[in-house]
């Protein structure tokens, strides 16, 4: 506690930072980004938003593909009555949706990575 | 006292000998002819999984977006619709559930197989053909789990499908 080295080298480390006060903050600053940005990149990799980024270098034709369709689909409304007009919106708007969703395209097929796919169980 | 240290050590030495055998017979079953083409080939496939790896990622985003609009702007706010009206919407309930953890399985199993996918890519396929094939093994096996999610999300959608008309039948019925 009464060390009077500590007490030395706290002083000096304090008058330190107060003979260059704005240099430190600049230090500061800069670590305290650093600090953010490891952060955010964790988050980024963690949370799976890196595999759906298309914004990624060497995406752009998925990026272009993906644009192609920006219909904004407004979907059901959660309020109102149950009557036959609404009953019959909501089964025209799940039929179309269904429909595009079962059609047999983006299975992930095992075939994409097989052994005859990549030629590797024949010479 | 010693003799329970030893006999500890001697398991856990036990168990990792046994797990590199493992994965030694796995490493194994790659036979030199396999070995052989992996090389011969690397550089087209290289490429091929490249290209499947970008398309991939763009029928990940648009078939994820189109599953979870599904369950976001149209089961959702049925089931809240029937809710606000008081009406019996249990079966339609229970699918939306199982719907959104298949969901959430499908999302968790895409991350898997594009880290292992990745993984296939950073490895040199000519230096290093054994490591690319044990990899592009990994790799088919989560692409599969991605593909079995996907069937179970297309079971689901339709069992809606059908409990919705099952529920308008009986609502006309009731309603006439």
């Amino acid at each position: 506690m009464n060390d009077p080295y500590s007490e030395h080298h706290e002083s000096l480390g304090v008058r330190t930072v107060r003979a260059h006060q704005f240099f430190s903050m600049i230090v500061l600053v800069v670590l305290i980004s650093l600090f953010l940005v490891y952060v955010a990149l964790s988050l980024y990799q963690s949370s799976g938003t890196v595999q759906l980024d298309l914004s990624r270098p060497g995406y752009d034709s998925a990026r272009v593909e993906a644009s192609k369709d920006n219909e904004v689909f407004k979907g059901f409304s959660a309020d109102g009555k149950i009557i036959k007009s609404a009953l019959n919106e909501f089964d025209t708007m799940y039929r179309d949706k269904a429909a595009e969703a079962l059609i047999d395209i983006g299975n992930f097929s095992g075939d994409a990575l097989s052994d005859a796919t990549l030629m590797l169980d024949r010479d | 006292m010693k003799l329970p240290i030893i006999a500890l050590i001697a398991l856990a030495v036990g168990g990792f000998v046994w797990a590199s055998a493992q994965n030694a017979q796995a490493a194994t079953t790659i036979t030199p002819e396999v070995v052989a083409r992996v090389r011969s080939r690397c550089v087209e496939n290289q490429a091929a999984l490249n290209r499947l790896h970008k398309t991939d990622a763009f029928i990940r985003t648009d078939r994820g977006n189109l599953y979870r609009t599904i369950s976001d702007k149209l089961m959702v706010p049925l089931n809240r619709r029937l809710a606000s009206n008081r009406l019996d919407a249990g079966s339609l309930l229970t699918i939306t559930s199982e719907y959104n953890s298949e969901y959430n399985r499908f999302y968790k199993a895409y991350i898997d197989y594009d880290t292992a996918l990745s993984k296939v890519l950073d490895i040199d396929c000519s230096r290093e053909p054994v490591a690319f094939y044990n990899a592009l093994i990994d790799a088919r096996t989560k692409r599969d789990r991605v593909a079995e999610s996907i069937v179970k999300i297309k079971d689901l959608i339709r069992q809606y499908g059908v409990a919705f008309t099952d529920f308008k039948t009986n609502y006309e019925k009731e309603n006439p």
